[in-house]
């Protein structure tokens, strides 16, 4: 049977609108998709991702937002203070101070830069002895980049997940540029954080790309060969900013 | 109970129920895990409203069916199918005597053949257990396209079947439920 949703008590209408006793089809159908949905599990870690992912795109509440304001005000207020005591205190070489948060995150280790939350069962990351991303969008010579190489254990059919991370000057719409000249396709992506685009390239028919930029400064690119496109969405989903 | 862990609790409850519907109303795992996934997350963001003023089930049912259908549509702007074939599920025709296998694999391809709105008011109305009136309110469509929709898919299935019959794939085996 299915599986046994709450129903009204209209007894009388449902037994003549399900009367398919003589017709046996309804039965098979029923047994066929009966079967398909069976021994299935529910991912346990869904209830955890949902909440984290919906936390990262919730709007804000009335009492953030009040929060928020009453923060603006009083910094506000403390800035114009500021503004009148501080010249006569502060030396004429000091730098602001928020000049040291930026450079310390710049600085971080490109590895440092995102986590990987997520890869489907069973995979394992493998070394990838490559630097280089897709032509043209990855850092110019010199420049960092950090790579990792996931596939599935056993199992002979080439599917692999590759997850690059890079400093970059250069926009999104940079990116969007190059791969439209090489014939992709491509969509904006839905993330949580940042902007990113969904690049189906030309010839490779097996293959999808999310670029994400999390922040601007900072290319993310998931190539996923193989997989589908669930699971790579599920990987772009898991992938957190830490620096 | 704060409402992270009403919300967990119901995940952990109705979680699977709800994974099945998805994957009955797709015919395919990966895409109903998704689907089931992004239903939860529009009623997590909305699970104080929904909680006082109606039901979640029926809320994360409607938003899975109206998830469904967005994605079929997409799928007729954007018809591009990444990755591999679905695969097979040799588990579950285990054991099952070969007249029953042919049967239900006739069956199944049909069924996969089928346009994704009639396939969707066949799996809600047979498998599912909906009326027709619970069929149309969940699917936002009339009693009467309903009926439509579940008499043409029925003929379409037998004229596949029959087809598929007359064409040697099911040699002597009659059209009767399997197991029976």
């Amino acid at each position: 049977m299915g599986p046994g949703f709450g129903r009204p008590g209209d007894d009388f209408e449902r037994r003549e609108e399900l009367d398919w006793d003589a017709d046996p089809l309804p039965d098979l159908i029923r047994e066929c998709i009966e079967e398909d949905t069976r021994g299935l599990v529910f991912p346990d870690a869904m209830a955890a991702r949902v909440i984290h992912g919906s936390r990262a795109r919730r709007p804000w509440g009335a009492t953030h937002g009040a929060a928020v304001v009453a923060l603006a005000l009083t910094a506000g207020v403390g800035v114009v203070g500021a503004a009148a005591v501080l010249p006569a205190l502060r030396p004429a070489e000091s730098r602001p101070a928020v000049a040291a948060s930026v450079t310390a995150a710049r600085s971080a280790p490109v590895d440092r830069l995102i986590e990987v939350g997520y890869v489907p069962p069973g995979w394992r990351r493998v070394s990838a002895w490559w630097q280089e991303g897709p032509a043209g969008v990855s850092p110019a010579e010199g420049g960092q980049m950090w790579t990792a190489q996931y596939r599935p254990q056993g199992g002979d059919r080439p599917r692999r997940v590759v997850i690059q991370v890079w400093r970059t000057t250069r926009g999104l719409e940079v990116v969007r540029r190059i791969e439209e000249r090489q014939g992709a396709r491509i969509r904006p992506y839905r993330v949580s954080a940042g902007r990113a685009l969904l690049v189906r390239p030309a010839g490779w028919a097996d293959e999808v790309r999310v670029y994400w930029e999390p922040r601007e400064g900072v290319h993310v690119l998931v190539r996923g060969q193989g997989v589908p496109d669930a699971e790579v969405r599920r990987i772009v989903a898991g992938l957190r900013t830490t620096a | 109970m704060n409402t992270d862990e009403e919300f967990t609790r119901f995940v952990e409850e109705r979680g699977l129920e709800l994974l099945r519907l998805a994957v009955a109303l797709t015919g395919d795992r990966h895409q109903a895990e998704d689907v089931v996934q992004g239903a939860l997350e529009r009623l997590y963001g909305r699970w104080g409203k929904v909680t006082r003023r109606g039901d979640p089930l029926w809320y994360a049912r409607r938003s899975i069916v109206n998830a469904v259908r967005d994605r079929w549509r997409g799928e007729r702007r954007h018809p591009e199918v990444l990755g591999l074939p679905p695969e097979g599920h040799p588990e579950r025709d285990a054991y099952a005597p070969i007249d029953e296998m042919l049967t239900r694999d006739a069956v199944r391809r049909a069924l996969d053949e089928l346009p994704p709105r009639r396939r969707m008011v066949i799996a809600l109305r047979y498998w599912g257990g909906y009326t027709e009136a619970e069929t149309a309110r969940l699917m936002d469509i009339t009693v009467g396209t309903v009926k439509s929709q579940a008499h043409h898919a029925l003929r379409e299935l037998r004229e596949r079947l029959e087809r598929a019959e007359n064409g040697g794939v099911r040699d002597g085996a009659g059209l009767r439920p399997a197991g029976r």
